[in-house]
């Protein structure tokens, strides 16, 4: 009987990993657990072991070759075992307290990858589509950590606390969400926090940590850092907050920010982009969609203003509002944090000056917005004032970016911010 | 709406009570709705009086008749069988349908559901107005759904008359016919079909399509057929049927074949070629609830119409006409109305069966989808010959045939031909329901000797490690 193995996950929500060698041939005959190839992902070189006892009669790849989780990799003539539940893919699955704010405790050297199977259905049960329905959550966007690849009521019910994409993290909220507020916070009522020992890490860290490497690796990025003089701007919110107050709104100098990087991006389109290495090719995107950086208590997420140029302030204060509720009630659906095309992280509420912004996603910028300080500076009399600086943190992807646009694209930012009224004119 | 006329508030009405205006207003009324609802006829729809069970009940008469007058290998001689047809009639009406649909009833009044008994159309987006045997009433209502089913196509050159009947006719025929002729060889066509060749009447069966059991692949339907013709049943597919001559006491029907005009005289014709969705009377054009181009109603995945306080559900919506699709609708038509707004019909697998000689089932994925739709699957079959129960039953025609998806192993679709095909189909429909692998279902512990053994088999043989194969 013919069997064929494929790629199995060997690592932690690995999608790929280069065949490095062959451990077999064509011709070989393999026992159970024999290892058969050399595989190494982002973090490690393993074995891996065939499923199955029999001959091998084709290897679908050359060694060096890249291979997707669940691509053909060995064909077996012989006694097959299907590769189901082999030692080293024992899942371990605990479910915590039924309590709604208390975050279950998975921990799972299975896949992690969303299992879709042939005619596009995903692996969960009616109560689990219907949990996931009631919720606004794709799941498609859940990560499964069932048997076989299925999502769990568990993995819904924590979806909003627990999981974000890979896309969706970024790193330096994190510290600010560490900064900002007390420990207990961070995780409520999570498992257990040793202090000494291993601990699993939870599939929030997990999906932060995967990203941020994976962002690390592949992007060679610059940090801008500035800052730029807003007493104007700090004047001409004082003057809108009651009014907007009055209407509901919470005028914050982050909703300020977005409308100005959205003119930016308009003005400098390659920060508002993509780069496809495999084409060769850059995407300019049409619109402005700004990936907000949110801290909540269970991680961090990045919901999306869409059209954020074509919004006035007073709208993107409203919806920075209402998204950020949305994560911190745990609400967000996984629509709301589709489709940004550049993304501002803001430390200035956790008094961060600069910082190194790791870029979300296929994104090519990201704005690190810091705290307005006064400090000491000279004006055009030569006097030493008081100034109101917000400092500023532009990063960059260098593939598409040189520093000369980036700083020109920074400074033009910074004329915005540095007087309003530039922004009526401009945007 | 009628001058004068003052129309009663009423909360949810429900027009017609099928197995999906039954359903759905047992399931409002648990959830805490006031029900009313209308039906013109009987209640239990077309399925409860003429429809699923009263055929089912004379499909069983016919095994029973056919086993009674058949050689067993077993030894069992039985002599001089006869059957009192007007016993069957009556028993059918009696006890199988009647203790039905007042069970219906008395689940209805359990629920305090009102029973209206009259025929509703609507006046506009909140009125309808019944019309009674004497007088009408009007209705407003804060929710409706509609139910109200459907009913035999007739073709205009074959109207329904005394010798030119439809399925209800075909189910209370006084005398059990020498011979029967049947336009359309869908499931209603073939089960009745079956009922009657197993009683003694020579069928013939005239197909516009060039097979019959349209849903089924022809491996399912091949033992089927097979047995039909072997009962002297006679099949003509892609054949037009033309028109028909009543005399009184038989009935001639012309139809078309590679061109040729050919006739078949019989005792009665039994035109089954489909059933139209009961939308057209019933003032839709009163209201904004829109059809589609089929001529059935446009609903959501909650089964909500245009008009957000109107549903429709059952046979009236797009999709197979099938009891359990109706139900299915009405329990998420009555969840909606009680305010769930998460209520949808998310399913993933919608089984079907025919109750032909032996049984049909089938669930998700099928042959033709899988080739359509270029599916990465593997498909494993079993045959029943290879099971104890089966074979201690004297009845191993038949296989299960497993889908599953190649890289997962998650079951997609499964066909069953065979005894109790349409019992084992839910174990199969529940797998695939909650994404199970075959691997799943070898794990499970099945009973021993059983027919659902069988399934256990087959997936067994779908994870290369089979026992009895
Ligand atoms: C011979 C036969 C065998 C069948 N066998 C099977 C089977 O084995 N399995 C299966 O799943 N399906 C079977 N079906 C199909 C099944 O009967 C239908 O799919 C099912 O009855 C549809 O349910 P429903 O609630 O939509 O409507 P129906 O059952 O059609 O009920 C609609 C009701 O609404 C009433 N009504 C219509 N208009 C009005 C109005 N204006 N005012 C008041 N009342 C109104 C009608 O009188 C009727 O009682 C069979 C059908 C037939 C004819």
């Amino acid at each position: 009987m013919t069997e064929i193995f494929t790629m199995p996950d060997i690592g932690e929500g690995m999608a790929e990993g280069d065949i490095t060698s062959w451990l077999v041939k064509v011709g070989d005959v393999v026992a159970m657990d024999d290892p058969v190839a050399e595989v190494q992902n982002d973090k490690l070189l393993q074995e891996i072991l065939s499923p199955y006892a029999g001959k091998v009669t084709h290897l679908y790849v050359d060694a060096g070759t890249t291979v997707e989780v669940g691509d053909p990799l060995i064909e077996f003539d012989g006694s097959g075992t299907p590769d189901t539940g082999s030692d080293e893919k024992t899942v371990v699955e605990t479910t915590a307290p039924s309590s709604e704010d208390e975050v279950p405790l998975v921990t799972s050297d299975d896949t992690t990858q969303m299992v879709k199977v042939a005619n596009g259905h995903v692996l969960a049960m009616p109560s689990v589509r219907h949990l996931a329905f009631e919720k606004g959550i794709d799941l498609t966007t859940v990560t499964p950590t069932g048997r076989h690849g299925h999502v769990t009521l568990s993995d819904v019910e924590s979806f909003n606390k627990e999981n974000v994409s890979e896309s969706q993290a970024v790193a330096p909220v994190e510290v600010a969400t560490q900064q900002g507020t007390k420990p207990n916070d961070i995780t409520p009522k999570a498992p257990e926090v040793l202090h000494e020992g291993r601990q699993p890490m939870t599939p929030t860290r997990r999906a932060i940590a995967k990203a941020m490497g994976a962002q690390n690796a592949t992007i060679p990025s610059v940090t801008n850092f500035d800052s730029v003089e807003v007493s104007k701007l700090v004047a001409h919110r004082s003057s809108f907050k009651a009014q907007a107050q009055a209407d509901g709104v919470r005028l914050t100098y982050l909703a300020y920010a977005v409308k100005a990087l959205a003119a930016t991006a308009k003005k400098f389109p390659e920060i508002n982009a993509s780069v496809d290495m495999d084409t060769n090719e850059i995407i300019y995107h049409e619109d402005v969609n700004m990936g907000i950086a949110v801290n909540a208590p269970s991680g961090l997420y990045v919901p999306v203003i869409m059209h954020a140029d074509q919004k006035s302030i007073l709208t993107i204060a409203k919806e920075i509002v209402e998204l950020s509720e949305a994560v911190r009630e745990g609400s967000i659906t996984s629509q709301q944090m589709r489709g940004s095309t550049i993304t501002i992280s803001n430390l200035g509420s956790a008094r961060g000056t600069w910082f190194t912004p790791i870029i979300n996603g296929k994104e090519v910028a990201i704005l690190g917005l810091g705290t307005i300080v006064k400090e000491p500076m000279i004006d055009e009399n030569d006097d030493i004032v008081v100034g109101q600086n917000m400092k500023l943190s532009l990063s960059y992807d260098h593939r598409l970016i040189d520093g000369m646009l980036g700083q020109a694209a920074l400074n033009y930012l910074k004329q915005l911010l540095a007087d309003p009224a530039y922004m009526l004119m401009e945007v | 709406m009628v001058v004068g006329a003052q129309a009663r508030d009423v909360d949810t009405i429900i027009i017609g009570s099928g197995p999906g205006g039954y359903v759905a207003a047992i399931r409002a009324a648990e959830l805490g709705q006031k029900v009313t609802i209308i039906e013109r006829d009987e209640i239990g729809g077309v399925c409860l009086n003429i429809g699923c069970i009263p055929s089912k009940a004379l499909i069983n008469v016919g095994h029973h008749y056919r086993e009674a007058i058949s050689e067993t290998p077993f030894g069992l001689e039985t002599e001089n069988v006869t059957l009192d047809w007007s016993k069957t009639q009556s028993w059918k009406q009696n006890t199988v349908v009647n203790t039905l649909t007042s069970g219906v009833k008395l689940l209805l009044k359990k629920h305090h559901v009102d029973i209206i008994k009259g025929e509703a159309t609507f006046n506009d987006n909140e009125t309808v107005n019944i019309v009674q045997d004497d007088g009408h009433e009007l209705l407003q209502f804060n929710n409706a759904i509609i139910a109200t089913g459907s009913r035999p196509i007739e073709i205009p050159s074959m109207p329904f008359g005394d010798r030119i009947i439809d399925s209800t006719g075909a189910l209370s025929l006084e005398q059990i016919p020498e011979k029967l002729i049947i336009v359309g060889g869908g499931v209603i066509g073939s089960e009745l079909g079956g009922v009657y060749a197993n009683l003694g009447t020579k069928v013939t069966i005239i197909e516009g399509l060039d097979h019959t059991l349209n849903g089924f692949d022809h491996e399912m339907t091949k033992p089927v057929l097979d047995d039909f013709k072997k009962q002297g049943g006679e099949v003509v597919t892609s054949a037009t049927a033309k028109s028909a001559v009543q005399t009184a006491d038989h009935v001639t029907l012309n139809y078309e074949v590679d061109g040729k005009e050919q006739s078949v005289t019989g005792d009665y014709l039994l035109v089954a070629v489909g059933r139209r969705a009961n939308t057209d009377a019933i003032g839709l054009n009163n209201t904004d609830v829109k059809l589609t181009e089929r001529g059935v109603i446009d609903v959501a995945e909650n089964m909500q119409t245009r008009v957000p306080h109107i549903f429709a559900i059952g046979d009236i919506t797009a999709g197979p006409q099938l009891a359990h699709k109706a139900s299915f609708q009405g329990k998420i038509a009555a969840a909606a109305i009680s305010g769930d707004k998460q209520a949808r019909d998310l399913h993933y697998s919608l089984p079907a069966v025919a109750y032909t000689q032996f049984e049909l089932a089938t669930t998700g994925e099928d042959l033709e989808t899988i080739k359509s739709d270029n599916l990465e699957v593997k498909i494993s079959k079993f045959p029943f010959a290879g099971n104890g129960r089966a074979i201690s039953m004297d009845d191993t025609t038949g296989f299960i045939r497993l889908i599953s998806d190649k890289k997962t192993n998650a079951l997609l679709g499964a066909q069953i031909v065979g005894p109790s095909a349409s019992d084992l189909i839910s174990e199969l429909s529940l797998a695939i329901e909650n994404g199970l692998t075959t691997n799943d279902i070898s794990l499970t512990i099945h009973p021993h000797p059983t027919l659902g053994e069988a399934i256990m088999d087959t997936a067994e043989l779908a994870d290369g490690l089979p026992i009895h194969i």
